[in-house]
């Protein structure tokens, strides 16, 4: 049987052993989810895509009960970042951080999290995205929904560096206003932006998740593969996880707990959509 | 670090706009820039001076960057910003002749834009119907790049102008 990093053309990247990379990210992961600083909370809920993507890719014998464990805990970090409490009641007791660095990791956090605030600059997608993929695959539906309650249609993509078209970061925006139950019309203007992409990266991944919603199975098969293909067409670098097609995996997600079949796909597409089965999280 | 910015736009209508709403644009484009909060008024009037220069086609034979910039502010205006994220940022001039794009963005344009003997800075122009008839089939035929980059780079290139051709938008380039 080949392996899903072999149908893929991938090999271990690291330098450390399997077992070593997880242990040290674990570590990372718990000690950063309670961190004062968004940034840091950031990315570890971002590092522990790590977890269920070797176990996706097959890259050696891997604790499920820790990938488990650690989705669980990014989980929780991920409804805790989109929940105001723990940043506007962030105290420092015992800690070693001094008073400046202390006031400066306030000033970020509110300007990432307020959406108050005149001069914000809100830090949502990574967490969102990678959240979004973690909430889906362990099923956690109703914490989901929380999330989503903090996001309305006003809420700006990022400053990505052109890296990422605002666009496709406002197809999440209108995926977690959707999920919170905001009504289709308020979504209108949202839709008309993103419609406006002229690359097909959006177009393809903005179609599928309207076949989600619209739970047609016909146009769904169709849409997801196009953008999945498309996907593949692209050699991304940087971390395991960037292999996968982490956001088309979310949207096949969603379309399962609403009745729909996974389409008909090629291995090579097969190989790159994390599924609960293929992650080892079905009992 | 080196950017190509685009524009899309009905090149016939802009033309049109710069002849016959010139004072409009310049106040239009005037507010665009203090909206950005970033720039003193001395600076302001400069670029303003530029676009309004450009409105006319009085377009001196060699262009400062200044004018590349001021026609950015007028593309926003007079269209919409199209983002092709490989183009956004990039280390070496080079790694757009690597693209393979730059040789297609040659169209006859209806309207004045600035020249350099510089590269950067430089302007290029594409009109929907070479879009079709020239760049795309030449597009296709480029054999890819060593590159990785660049050849992802050209293949969102080629979306975006399948895009606006279906649509009959052209499309405006400045490198800077």
């Amino acid at each position: 049987m080949t392996l899903r990093h072999e149908i893929i053309e991938r090999k271990w990247p690291y330098y450390k052993s399997v077992s070593e990379l997880i242990n040290e990210r674990a570590e990372s992961v718990r000690i950063n989810l309670d961190s004062p600083s968004f940034n840091s909370r950031k990315a570890a809920i971002d590092l522990t895509l790590t977890f269920p993507s070797i176990l996706h890719l097959q890259f050696g014998d891997v604790d499920s009960g820790l990938c488990s464990e650690m989705i669980r805990l990014a989980v929780a970090g991920t409804a805790e970042y989109f929940n105001d409490q723990w940043w506007r009641e962030l105290t420092f007791s015992g800690s070693n951080i001094s008073a400046v660095d202390q006031q400066l990791i306030i000033e970020l956090n509110v300007r990432a999290l307020d959406k108050e605030s005149s001069s914000r600059s809100l830090k949502w997608y990574d967490v969102f995205t990678s959240g979004l993929f973690l909430m889906a695959l362990s099923d956690s539906w109703r914490n989901l929904e929380t999330v989503c309650s903090w996001f309305d249609p006003s809420v700006e993509p990022e400053y990505k560096a052109g890296q990422i078209e605002d666009e496709y970061m406002l197809i999440f925006v209108l995926i977690a206003c959707s999920l919170a139950g905001l009504p289709s019309d308020a979504l209108d203007e949202l839709r008309q932006k993103i419609n406006k992409c002229r690359t097909r990266r959006p177009k393809l991944l903005y179609q599928t998740w309207e076949t989600v919603e619209a739970r047609d199975q016909a146009a769904f098969d169709k849409a997801f593969k196009a953008s999945v293909e498309h996907f593949l067409k692209k050699q991304p670098a940087g971390q395991i996880y960037d292999w996968l097609a982490i956001h088309q995996s979310s949207l096949w997600l969603i379309a399962e707990n609403r009745g729909l079949k996974f389409p008909d796909l090629s291995e090579k597409a097969r190989a790159v959509v994390v599924t609960r089965e293929s992650a080892g999280l079905l009992d | 670090m080196y950017a190509v910015h685009f524009f899309e736009l009905n090149a016939n209508s802009v033309a049109n706009r710069l002849r016959d709403s010139t004072e409009l644009l310049v106040s239009n484009v005037r507010e665009k820039i203090r909206l950005e909060g970033r720039f003193s008024e001395e600076d302001i009037e400069s670029t303003v001076a530029k676009v309004s220069t450009i409105c006319c086609g009085d377009l001196p034979v060699e262009c400062d960057t200044e004018y590349f910039h001021a026609l950015c502010w007028l593309s926003e205006v007079l269209g919409d910003k199209v983002n092709i994220g490989p183009f956004y940022c990039f280390k070496r001039a080079n790694f757009l002749t690597e693209t393979g794009i730059w040789p297609f963005l040659a169209s006859s344009h209806p309207f004045s834009i600035p020249r350099s003997i510089e590269n950067p800075p430089q302007a290029g122009f594409l009109t929907a119907k070479d879009m079709e008839l020239i760049a795309l089939p030449g597009l296709y035929a480029l054999p890819p790049s060593d590159l990785y980059e660049a050849n992802d780079a050209r293949s969102e290139f080629i979306e975006v102008i399948e895009s606006l051709s279906e649509d009959n938008l052209d499309l405006l380039a400045v490198f800077l």
